[in-house]
């Protein structure tokens, strides 16, 4: 399959109008998560750089994803998680941890505070657009 | 294997000059990047070039380069456990700093073998653990891949990078790329930001 074909194919099953919320402390995940979602999908991207600003910018944007990185300044991404988790807009939003650690620990923390999936850093394109597709294509057919 | 490089591939030690050329690579890298498809293997590898060479080209502007190697080791090559050392100009002592999780025990074993962790394996080449048969010195510290760097041709020191994070079983192709980014690139950084060794965790005498 060619380049072109490929990314038509992966751009023409998305819904346009989604909005997606990146938060990351690091700028080279922030910059290679931008880089690929904005090359290979169609969704609007909005960004914070700590648990404070995420929860300030998903009540704002009201987003239909957030991928989230644990170990942040401020607030790290498990107390962010459980604080959107209060309002009952950001209830049914699917979260997505970015961890640097994918031991079962962490993992059940994840989902103890709300989360519903995690991807492990470094970060592969493929692996991001497949699941932030998995959950926006499901989402754009049940509305 | 990869070794000193020659004349022509040194990259400028002028803080405008590169600057420059970490942009023009940056933006290369990006381009390599977008015009490959998700499902090619150097898609990703091209993609954290980009981000690399983009972290470099900011922390030298805003003199930060330790902290984005550090950076470029726990989000890009996924080791968190990390040491930067540089030697001072006599040849005679080594300024060291450790990245978030370096702990204790590697704290020590740089402490104790500074000097061997430069020269061995061969001292100009980058050294990256083959696997747990390996039976080298490197490896008996716990390190998994040690990189030289240079300015205007002699060795200027080191980064070491200790366990991986658990993901990850080993070091790739990919990863060998950003090696070699981080070789060539991390004497003249730290050049152009005037070394600052009062933010070194400690010295080793040699």
């Amino acid at each position: 399959m060619s380049d072109t074909q490929y990314k038509s194919q992966r751009k023409t099953a998305q819904q346009s109008g989604q909005k997606i919320l990146l938060v990351d402390d690091s700028s080279t995940t922030l910059l290679i998560e931008e880089m690929t979602l904005r090359e290979h999908t169609q969704y609007e991207l909005v960004t914070a750089r700590d648990g404070e600003e995420a929860v300030e910018k998903a009540i704002a944007e009201q987003p239909n994803l957030i991928l989230m990185d644990v170990v942040m300044p401020r607030m790290n991404g498990f107390d962010a998680c459980r604080e959107m988790r209060k309002y009952e807009a950001l209830r049914k939003v699917p979260i997505i941890m970015v961890t640097s650690r994918g031991e079962s620990f962490n993992v059940e923390q994840g989902f103890e505070s709300g989360c519903n999936d995690y991807v492990t850093k470094p970060i592969n394109g493929a692996e991001l657009v497949e699941i932030v597709n998995g959950y926006l294509v499901a989402q754009g057919q049940s509305q | 294997m990869i070794s000193r490089p020659e004349s022509r591939s040194i990259p400028p030690a002028d803080l405008a000059g590169l600057e420059r050329d970490l942009r023009q690579l940056s933006l290369r890298y990006m381009r390599q990047s977008m015009e490959l498809p998700l499902n090619h293997n150097d898609q990703a590898v091209r993609a954290k070039l980009y981000a690399a060479a983009n972290a470099l080209q900011q922390a030298v502007r805003e003199g930060m380069v330790a902290d984005a190697i550090f950076e470029i080791g726990s989000n890009l090559i996924g080791c968190e456990q990390m040491a930067l050392l540089v030697t001072c100009k006599k040849q005679d002592r080594v300024a060291f700093s450790g990245s978030s999780d370096f702990n204790p025990q590697q704290l020590e074993a740089i402490r104790r073998n500074a000097k061997r962790i430069l020269e061995e394996a061969p001292a100009d080449s980058i050294y990256i653990k083959s696997g747990p048969e390996d039976r080298s010195f490197l490896s008996s510290l716990g390190i998994s891949a040690r990189i030289p760097f240079w300015l205007d041709r002699a060795t200027k020191g080191a980064i070491v990078f200790f366990n991986l994070l658990p993901q990850r079983n080993g070091l790739d192709a990919g990863d060998r790329e950003l090696l070699k980014l981080l070789c060539a690139y991390t004497g003249p950084c730290l050049a152009a930001n005037k070394i600052k060794h009062q933010e070194t965790m400690g010295w080793v005498q040699l």
